[in-house]
């Protein structure tokens, strides 16, 4: 995992890492093109959320088309983080198919988009944490 | 309703918590309501797609009564391509406080769709 940068109200792809602080509400689109990258695993640090579960959503979208929109677009993956906790809890790796590659989004010109919220689900909701929450998204 | 295959534990190590597999075959279009009906800690997810079409796993941490396909949240949407498989690893365990439900759908986001073939494994303890 490469060092944090950018601090709170920033991100940044370190290497294979793209690092999302603070992880909320505000989607951030355009994370890489889709089809050019594979998703190996996803940590969401909550250590600095006590006060609730989150879920990190997910999409994959054309960029010729509408942005997703969090609360409304159905995300294609998401997970859920525990409340103050980290890594090894929140912790999720991915191995698709027999050639051990990560999770592939979409062909074409699709890009990966990201937010987190308050909700459960991939469709419905929009509350950011009550607290900080850090996202990282391990790519190959 | 998918069927449950096995809830079997395995390991031999008394001191450590027996690692439990359970197995779902089949069309997974019907929610299977408490896989575990309580606390678990979950140690990975294993979902083969033997069908032509792109679906998608839900997981559910859910009293059963208050679960509802295609209204209530999920917890995790996992996609599986077409024909592939996908295993997703939780290395420190992620804990379930009520349950585990899972429920397969051919839709993205909470909808719920019946898909075709998907076999799930999860481990658990």
């Amino acid at each position: 995992m490469g060092a944090e940068v950018g601090g709170v109200g920033g991100s940044a792809i370190i290497g294979q890492s793209y690092i999302i602080k603070p992880a909320n509400n505000t989607i951030h689109l355009a994370i890489g093109a889709a089809a050019a990258m594979e998703l190996l695993g996803i940590l969401l640090d909550c250590s600095l959320n006590p006060g609730e579960d989150v879920t990190l959503r997910i999409w994959d979208y054309d960029s010729t088309g509408a942005d997703p929109t969090v609360g409304v677009t159905d995300a294609e993956l998401w997970v859920r983080g525990k409340r103050g906790k980290t890594d090894p809890d929140n912790l999720f790796w991915f191995t698709t198919g027999d050639d051990e590659k990560g999770w592939v989004f979409g062909s074409g010109d699709y890009r990966i988009a990201a937010a987190c919220v308050q909700q459960k689900g991939g469709t419905g909701g929009a509350t950011s944490p009550s607290g900080i929450v850090v996202a990282h998204l391990f790519f190959a | 309703m998918a069927a449950v295959k096995s809830t079997s534990p395995i390991g031999s190590i008394a001191s450590l918590s027996p690692t439990k597999v359970l197995d779902v075959l089949g069309t997974v279009n019907v929610h299977t309501r408490n896989l575990r009906n309580g606390p678990t800690t979950v140690r990975s997810f294993k979902i083969k797609e033997e069908g032509a079409a792109k679906v998608w796993l839900k997981v559910y941490d859910n009293v059963s009564t208050t679960l509802v396909a295609g209204t209530t949240a999920p917890d995790f949407g996992f996609p599986v391509a077409a024909s592939g498989s996908l295993l997703v690893e939780c290395p420190g365990g992620f804990f379930f406080e009520n349950g585990i439900s899972v429920l397969g759908s051919n839709e993205d986001g909470n909808a719920i769709t019946a898909p075709t073939t998907m076999n799930v494994r999860i481990l658990s303890s």
